[in-house]
């Protein structure tokens, strides 16, 4: 499971639940009597979650120090070396600036629009089952068999879009083969499927709010604009930050798009954070350093999670 | 209190994992190749051989695998091609496959990446005398480091620049061979964009970007590699012969695509100038259409052709670890070098020049041959090695003269990237 | 209704009417391309409405992609995963949320920062310790490391708490033990949330490919997407209608699979990230 298991957590460690926070939770009836049972049920995932989260966190870090040949042979100690050429590389830099606009271009335009289609789907009359089957289909779509397709709406050469530009008058232009267009073609893949993942949850969200409340505030005249910001928005609450903390860590891992469509260029003008990852890794064959980016990834996207978390405890305490 | 035990256990626990991996790593294999035994000690019943290859050469392997089989009852062959043609590609897929305990035995590999092979791999030296008749032994050269064979050309092909002469014609250019120098190829791009109102040439840096631009460094005249193993074209000269790209660009005659999409545009007669390898020659003949009036010209370089080109194509080599594999390895390289072998390796599928002259000989004997085959098969001018740069950071190094064939197509004046580039070569050298 | 109202649906129908006709332009832009004759298409480009039909652009990708083994694969992988993170995370979940125990908050703390890491950054050292296992390049390689998933239990724990107490005593009052009671009553209630989870699983990992990309060395053990872009990469040159009818072959199953089943995903969904 990827992003949407990442981030369920995130919104259940960030949201203190009606119960308390998710460490003092409220089991009710047990069966004490077998105080060995729960242990039981509990150790195939934990050995599990171990074995395969944990255990490759710290061995990202513990192979950041290492230089590692991938065909086999010992690890090498380097120090710092892997994090000292990291932070040299252009490329890392550029991959870093990439991920960071490929983010912002992504997620709050995703967010914005996934609320406004979930609205809008309330206010559909008959059929709209029809536009929300239509809408979340980009959601379940396989990446690579989308950006296989992208790739071709935008190529140069009888490509729709430059087909469009062309009707409407204009030159056409080499989406993915220009340093300027090629992040922007990528970001638009993201941006359609991201919308979809949004309205997903934004519509579950709002079946959630009891018809009572649309009919308390019918007959008080709320509506529209003041509705949405009054009522609907503060009982999405848990929604908006649960699809925030989902498109933060969908987006800073965006690895097949590029490296279908692109491969990071031209000039590294698309390369984004994991595919950088995966060039160091597996094309230049420097595990140690993949490991260092790895390893900085995770710190960096679990002090978003601990800060955001802070913030929010403080707003509610 | 209770917590933080559990915590610290947990962590131990992943700790001890994690460090009993590390052990595991230390007694992983090593890199090192064993040389061929004598064939005549090992038993092919109990031998498997594992090749790794490009699609390209998948005719010329099938034959010599059956030859094999009936030599050596009871040898195994696995010989599955891989699905990219691209050398880098190649390499890369030998790499994570040694990584997951698949390492092959025969590797075919870009001549561009032999050093990579020598530097990190030692695969097994290669002797000539086993080398079938007829092969022409001048092409081992580009298989050579430091005066040792380690490599067997298979699959030899040159830069050219493939013209389309009804086009040229249209725009006044009546004689494309007469175009020598970028200045005349240039001018001649000019009169055609002028002409139609399209881009007239494309120079892609996607499939063989360091191919592609030593070809236009040597054709000028200057070094790619500088006698000391640096980067060799950061001069007046060397500069101004790659800054061809940026000026096209700044012309708005380049079309900037990749080799696939340049490639279609040509075979489709809408693009006047197409720089490729002599080994694609074979597919354009089959896809364009039957009137393309079109032809190969030798590369022009900046003030005329001044330089030998660099050899392109493939060849084996054996990275075996056992002794027994690396001696039936050898054997199947010389059933792949053979008259029947290379026709199929670099015939009329193929248009590579045929590394055995016997099947040069063969082919040429038929009557009707296609003026653009009969130059891909027979381009005699003599041959550089390609590249030449230390091995270990080989991918490294292509994807930076890509990214500097890159940035000259966007019209970047080469006075700014080819000192950055050279830079950043030599540090990844340390020089 | 009044005018003003009937207005309003009118103008959400049309904008809803546009935003899924974006949604669905790639989908068509697919299929139209995939029936699409190979020959001059680059240069033509294509018109929106197809003139002729050319289907043996899915006998060309079905073969050159090696689809059919790649398809048998996907499911083994998929249905692998499913089985496995049920039977982890349902046992899991049950213990989370219906019992009292020591370090219970310890470990489900533990459970929910697992999601804090990023799936893909821990994909290089995994593959690094798989490799040392010498599992590399073997089916249950790309299984492996998915046999349980944070998310889950989550999921699967926010619904069991929603099982009312009284119903849980009175199976321990008819004598039923643990597992009897977790499969006899907590799974058939909480069966909303398992059939969207277990849907979001297939998505995943049908539709996962840096893992494959990384384990899946030998052609026969690749899975779609892998061969998809595999074949994308081959010199192929520039045939869009076998690599469109490819990419549908593809993306046709969860496309299915969903459409068969998405109303109880988007339910299942629902409250997921609220309840508890």
């Amino acid at each position: 499971m990827s992003l949407l298991t990442r981030s369920a957590a995130k919104v259940a460690a960030a949201t203190p639940a009606p119960g308390g926070g998710p460490a003092k939770q409220a089991p009710t009836s047990g069966y004490s009597r077998q105080p060995l049972t729960p242990y039981l049920l509990l150790l195939p995932a934990l050995a599990a979650l171990l074995l395969f989260v944990y255990g490759p966190a710290l061995l990202s870090l513990i192979g950041s120090f290492f230089v590692i040949p991938l065909s086999g042979g010992s690890w090498k100690y380097a120090g710092f070396n892997n994090y000292l050429k990291v932070f040299a590389d252009p490329l890392i830099h550029q991959a870093a600036w990439n991920t960071l606009v490929y983010s912002l271009a992504t997620i709050i335009p995703s967010i914005v629009l996934g609320l406004l289609l979930a609205l809008l789907m309330e206010k559909m009359g008959r059929g709209s089952w029809l536009a929300k089957t239509a809408l979340i289909l980009p959601m379940t779509a396989n990446m690579v068999a989308m950006a296989v397709v992208f790739k071709w709406i935008f190529a140069f050469q009888g490509g729709f879009a430059n087909q469009l530009l062309g009707i409407a008058g204009l030159a056409p232009v080499n989406w993915l083969d220009e340093a300027d267009t090629s992040l922007f073609t990528v970001i638009l893949l993201g941006l359609w499927r991201a919308t979809s993942l949004c309205m997903l949850l934004f519509m579950a969200g709002l079946t959630t709010i009891p018809s009572s409340i649309h009919e308390a505030t019918a007959v008080e005249g709320i509506r529209g604009f003041t509705k949405l910001r009054t009522v609907i928005l503060p009982m999405l609450r848990p929604t908006v930050v649960f699809v925030t903390v989902l498109s933060i860590t969908g987006a800073v891992q965006v690895f097949e798009i590029v490296n279908v469509m692109t491969k990071g260029g031209p000039v590294g003008s698309s390369e984004t954070a994991m595919t950088a990852a995966h060039k160091v890794g597996f094309e230049y064959f420097r595990i140690g350093e993949a490991s260092a980016i790895s390893f900085i990834l995770i710190a960096l996207l679990l002090a978003v999670g601990v800060i955001g978390r802070q913030r929010r405890t403080k707003e509610t305490s | 209190m209770r917590r933080k035990i559990l915590a610290t256990a947990a962590l131990a626990t992943v700790t001890a994992l994690s460090l009993s991996a590390c052990g595991g790593a230390e007694s992983g294999s090593g890199v090192s190749v064993a040389t061929a035994a004598a064939i005549d000690q090992c038993k092919p019943e109990e031998t498997s051989i594992k090749l790794a290859f490009a699609p390209q050469g998948t005719p010329a392997v099938e034959y010599a695998k059956k030859v094999m089989e009936q030599k050596f009852p009871g040898l195994k062959i696995d010989a599955v091609a891989a699905q990219s043609g691209n050398y880098s590609d190649l390499t890369k897929q030998i790499v994570a496959d040694s990584a997951v305990g698949k390492r092959p035995d025969l590797i075919m590999t870009g001549l561009g990446q032999l050093r990579f092979w020598t530097d990190s791999y030692n695969p097994a030296p290669l002797d000539p005398a086993t080398l079938p008749e007829g092969y022409q032994k001048q092409f081992l050269t580009a298989g050579e480091v430091n005066g040792t064979t380690y490599l067997a050309p298979f699959q030899i092909s040159t830069p050219t620049m493939l013209v389309n002469k009804k086009i040229l014609a249209e725009a006044g250019i009546t004689d494309p061979a007469s175009i020598k120098d970028f200045a005349a190829l240039e001018d001649a791009a000019r009169k055609v964009t002028a002409k139609t109102g399209k881009p007239s040439i494309n120079i892609s840096s996607d499939d063989l970007p360091d191919w592609f631009s030593q070809a236009l460094v040597q054709s000028s005249g200057e070094k790619y590699v500088a006698e000391d193993g640096s980067f060799g074209f950061d001069t007046p000269k060397g500069r101004e012969a790659i800054g061809l790209l940026s000026r096209l660009t700044q012309d708005k005659v380049s079309l900037n695509v990749g080799m696939n999409e340049g490639q279609a545009q040509f075979a489709a007669g809408n693009l006047a100038f197409h720089m490729a390898t002599t080994s694609r020659i074979a597919q354009i003949a089959k896809q364009a259409p039957k009137d393309l009036d079109w032809a190969p010209i030798d590369l022009p370089g900046l003030n005329g052709p001044a330089g030998d080109l660099p050899a392109g194509g493939n060849g084996w080599v054996v990275i075996s670890e056992d002794s027994c594999k690396a001696a039936f390895s050898q054997a199947m390289i010389t059933e792949m070098l053979t008259k029947e072998a290379s026709l199929l390796s670099s015939g009329k599928d193929y248009s590579y020049i045929p590394v055995n002259k016997l099947a040069t000989e063969e082919l040429l004997k038929g009557d009707n041959i296609a003026p653009q085959m009969r130059y891909a098969w027979t381009y005699d001018k003599p041959l550089t090695v390609w590249g030449g740069f230390e091995g270990a950071q080989t991918a490294q190094i292509i994807n930076t003269v890509r990214t500097m064939m890159e940035q000259l197509a966007t019209g970047k004046p080469a006075d700014d990237v080819v000192p950055a580039t050279a830079k950043s070569i030599n540090s990844m050298l340390g020089k | 209704m009044t005018t003003s109202n009937k207005v309003h649906t009118a103008l959400a129908t049309a904008l809803g009417i546009m935003a899924a006709a974006l949604a669905l332009f790639p989908f068509y832009w697919m299929l139209r391309t995939a029936v699409a004759p190979a020959e001059g298409l680059t240069t033509t480009g294509l018109s929106l409405i197809p003139g002729e039909f050319d289907l043996s652009n899915f006998i060309r990708a079905w073969d050159k992609a090696n689809l059919g083994q790649a398809m048998l694969n996907g499911i083994a992988v998929t249905l692998g995963i499913l089985v496995l993170q049920l039977l982890t995370c349902i046992p899991a979940a049950y213990a989370l949320s219906k019992f009292r125990f020591r370090g219970a908050g310890f470990i489900l703390g533990l459970v929910l920062a697992c999601l804090l890491i990023p799936n893909q950054a821990t994909m290089i050292p995994t593959f690094v310790g798989l490799n040392l296992l010498g599992l590399g390049d073997t089916r249950l390689g790309l299984v492996l490391p998915f046999v349980t998933s944070a998310i889950g239990i989550f999921m699967l724990r926010q619904q069991m708490m929603a099982v009312p107490d009284a119903i849980m005593e009175a199976a321990k009052t008819d004598g039923l033990g643990p597992l009897r009671t977790l499969v006899s009553v907590v799974v058939p209630i909480a069966a909303p949330s398992i059939a969207a989870f277990s849907m979001l699983s297939i998505f995943t990992h049908w539709n996962d490919y840096l893992w494959p990309l990384l384990v899946a060395r030998s052609p026969d053990i690749m899975t779609p997407p892998l061969s998809l872009a595999t074949f994308q990469n081959a010199d192929t040159g520039f045939d869009y209608p076998a690599l469109s009818a490819a990419a549908a072959i593809v993306t046709a199953p969860v496309i299915i699979l969903f459409l068969l089943a998405q109303r109880h995903f988007v339910r299942g969904m629902a409250g997921t990230e609220v309840a508890g």
